[in-house]
């Protein structure tokens, strides 16, 4: 049985990452832009869950972005999210680019793994008291570990 | 060779641990198969995207072949018991008679589905979501409900202490919950099974079934997503497939059985859903608390055929929804915490299909009809009439259909020629198979399907023992 490696991003393709990011999450006065907000390392927590075919798709998507100026990478993202003014069947490929751009885009920038105050900036503020829940069953924390953690 | 089980169930999700819990205790040797993670409160991943990557297939989304919807399928030991809004309804006789008049199958009454629902219910803790922890988003549903004359209800909830009284919000569950309120079949049915015996395998995608005269054997792939992955094979007296709508569709093709079983992978639905939004002045705090307190009970829309429910989702899965990009969604985005957001979830008549490409992957047709979209229009309208009536600024529309409801591809019934698992919850043709789980459906209810999954689970484990001579 082939073994398998854990598939990364390349330079070309975390520049398209980024090209591609800014121009979904240009930022304003107080949200940072994609590229500020993420490492494009980032993206590899992503790519072991992907299919094989959508992970293909999507890091040839970031290599062409990673060689193609900025305008045109602007281009191709209004295009994608212009499907509606496209006839079927190409609509649907258009939709599906667009479907993945917003997908890997949003969800790494908006789940502000870097704590920049993206979620505050926006209201969200939703927390569970886990320790709350561990005093009520009568679990205490351990000091020593907390501080390792 | 490894040890020969006396069942196998495929999947350990919302059917297959109710069932492995009631075939452990009727005595069998139990072995499940989860293709996802075992995770517990303590390792739920902490992040919307290491949630969406980690807990569903396809890294987070999958799309139905012209990508006009975004499918959602659960990958994780609990499957959608863990990432679900754990919902309960019991089906009304308007799904109930259309299930019996699809199927030819007598269980689908209300008087004959009655003990399982009971059972059902008793295997959790359910409670109506507490109208005083509601948000804004909950209050605009109720307020906007009265003012339009449409008729709502509150939400019963498969759910044990949400614990609000320490600022908790249930939008953190959806990634699995962190302090074992929600009641999954992880924390309910799977205790109970491993106590009966039941063995449990995560990380194990099976690929191949197979059923000869005296046994059945299953092979699949031990290993976690981008390590290495070994191929094993287990064998039992008996299968119970229960890896969902796509998963036992996909699996049963992928093996052989379409070429005498003609209704397989067809007659598949997805109750789409679209979530609309509107833009209130002051702050809606949608995410905050109860994620969810109401749905429609309008007979009306019953009868047009959708229904509303308030409903929100964290920021990364909002933003997926807004349309655009660019600044003028950045200024949405902005406004996240003004967000008031109710979703229409349409009971889809069009049947899809499951089949597999020349490479065996999985792909959906999936289409809506002219219906469907009357169905999505009617709905949309009658939240434009609450959000308008409720002073909302601006109303902004769901860019993207979602299927979470996924139903079908071996629906139940009497003619082997357009069903795929007989009364007896048993594989047309076969002896030793069996399924319980969403696949089973014929049609869309128009109804959450969870506790119906669980109550048909309850009534096949019945003929899964006695046939077993237990
Ligand atoms: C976000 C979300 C919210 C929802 N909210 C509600 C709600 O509030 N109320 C409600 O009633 N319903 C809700 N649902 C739907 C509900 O959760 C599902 O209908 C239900 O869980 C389906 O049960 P099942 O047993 O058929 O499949 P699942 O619970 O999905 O379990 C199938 C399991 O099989 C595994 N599997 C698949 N293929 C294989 C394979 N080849 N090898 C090994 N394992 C495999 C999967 O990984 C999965 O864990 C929601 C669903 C989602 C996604």
């Amino acid at each position: 049985m082939p073994q398998q490696t854990t598939p990364k991003l390349t330079a070309t393709q975390a520049r398209g990452l980024l090209r591609l990011g800014d121009v979904v999450i240009p930022g304003d006065g107080v949200l940072p832009p994609f590229s500020r907000a993420v490492a494009a390392t980032e993206a590899d927590r992503m790519l072991p869950y992907l299919s094989d075919a959508d992970r293909s798709s999507l890091l040839l998507l970031l290599a062409v972005c990673g060689r193609l100026p900025r305008p045109a990478v602007r281009a191709l993202v209004a295009l994608a999210a212009g499907w509606r003014r496209t006839p079927e069947p190409a609509a649907a490929g258009l939709r599906m680019a667009h479907i993945g751009i917003k997908g890997v885009v949003h969800s790494l920038y908006w789940s502000d793994l870097n704590r920049l105050g993206i979620h505050e900036a926006i209201g969200y503020d939703a927390q569970v008291d886990e320790a709350a829940y561990e005093r009520s069953l009568g679990i205490t924390a351990d000091p020593t570990t907390e501080e390792d953690q | 060779m490894s040890e020969r089980y006396d069942v196998i169930v495929v999947g350990a999700g919302t059917s297959g641990l109710n069932l492995a819990r009631d075939l452990a205790a009727g005595g069998l040797h139990c072995l499940v198969l989860e293709a996802g993670g075992r995770y517990d409160r303590r390792t739920y991943p902490r992040t919307e995207v290491d949630g969406s990557a980690q807990l569903f297939w396809g890294g987070g989304l999958e799309l139905n072949a012209d990508a006009s919807l975004a499918i959602l399928r659960p990958k994780v030991v609990g499957g959608g018991s863990i990432v679900n809004q754990a919902l309960m309804d019991r089906f009304d006789d308007v799904a109930l008679d259309d299930f019996r008049a699809a199927s030819g199958v007598g269980l689908f009454t209300e008087a004959a589905l009655a003990p399982y629902y009971g059972r059902a219910e008793a295997n959790i803790c359910l409670q109506t979501v507490p109208e005083e922890r509601r948000n804004g988003n909950a209050a605009i549903f109720a307020e906007g409900f009265t003012r339009n004359g449409y008729r709502h209800a509150p939400l019963r909830r498969a759910q044990a202490d949400c614990r609000f009284e320490d600022g908790n919000s249930c939008v953190e569950c959806l990634s699995g919950c962190r302090i074992d309120s929600k009641q999954s079949t992880a924390i309910t049915a799977l205790p109970a099974a491993e106590r009966d015996g039941a063995v449990l395998l995560a990380d194990v995608e099976v690929t191949l079934v197979a059923e000869r005269p005296d046994r059945v054997s299953v092979t699949g792939l031990v290993g976690k997503p981008g390590g290495a992955r070994v191929e094993q094979t287990w064998t039992a007296d008996r299968l119970v497939l229960a890896a969902g709508a796509i998963g036992n569709s996909r699996l049963l093709l992928a093996s052989g059985f379409g070429s005498h079983l003609p209704a397989l992978g067809h007659g598949f639905f997805t109750h789409p859903q679209y979530m609309n939004f509107g833009v209130f002045d002051e702050p809606v705090r949608a995410h905050s608390g109860p994620l969810q307190n109401y749905k429609s009970a309008d007979p009306g829309f019953r009868r047009q055929g959708f229904k509303l429910e308030n409903v929100f989702a964290g920021p990364s899965s909002i933003a997926m929804l807004m349309p655009g990009f660019g600044a003028a969604h950045l200024a949405l985005m902005r406004r996240y915490d003004h967000l008031g957001c109710i979703e229409v979830c349409v009971r889809d008549t069009t049947p899809g299909r499951i089949r597999l490409n020349r490479k065996g992957a999985v792909v959906i047709d999936k289409r809506l009809g002219e219906e469907e979209l009357r169905r999505r229009d009617a709905g949309a309208a009658a939240i434009r009439n609450i959000f308008l009536s409720m002073g909302a600024r601006e109303l902004v529309e769901g860019d993207l259909g979602i299927g979470l409801h996924l139903m079908g591809g071996c629906a139940i019934g009497t003619d082997p020629a357009r069903s795929v698992v007989d009364p007896d919850f048993t594989v047309h043709r076969s002896r030793r198979i069996h399924a319980a789980d969403s696949s089973v459906f014929p049609n869309a209810p128009g109804i959450n399907p969870a506790l119906t999954i669980a109550a048909l689970s309850i009534r096949a484990g019945e003929s899964i023992l006695a046939a077993a001579g237990r």
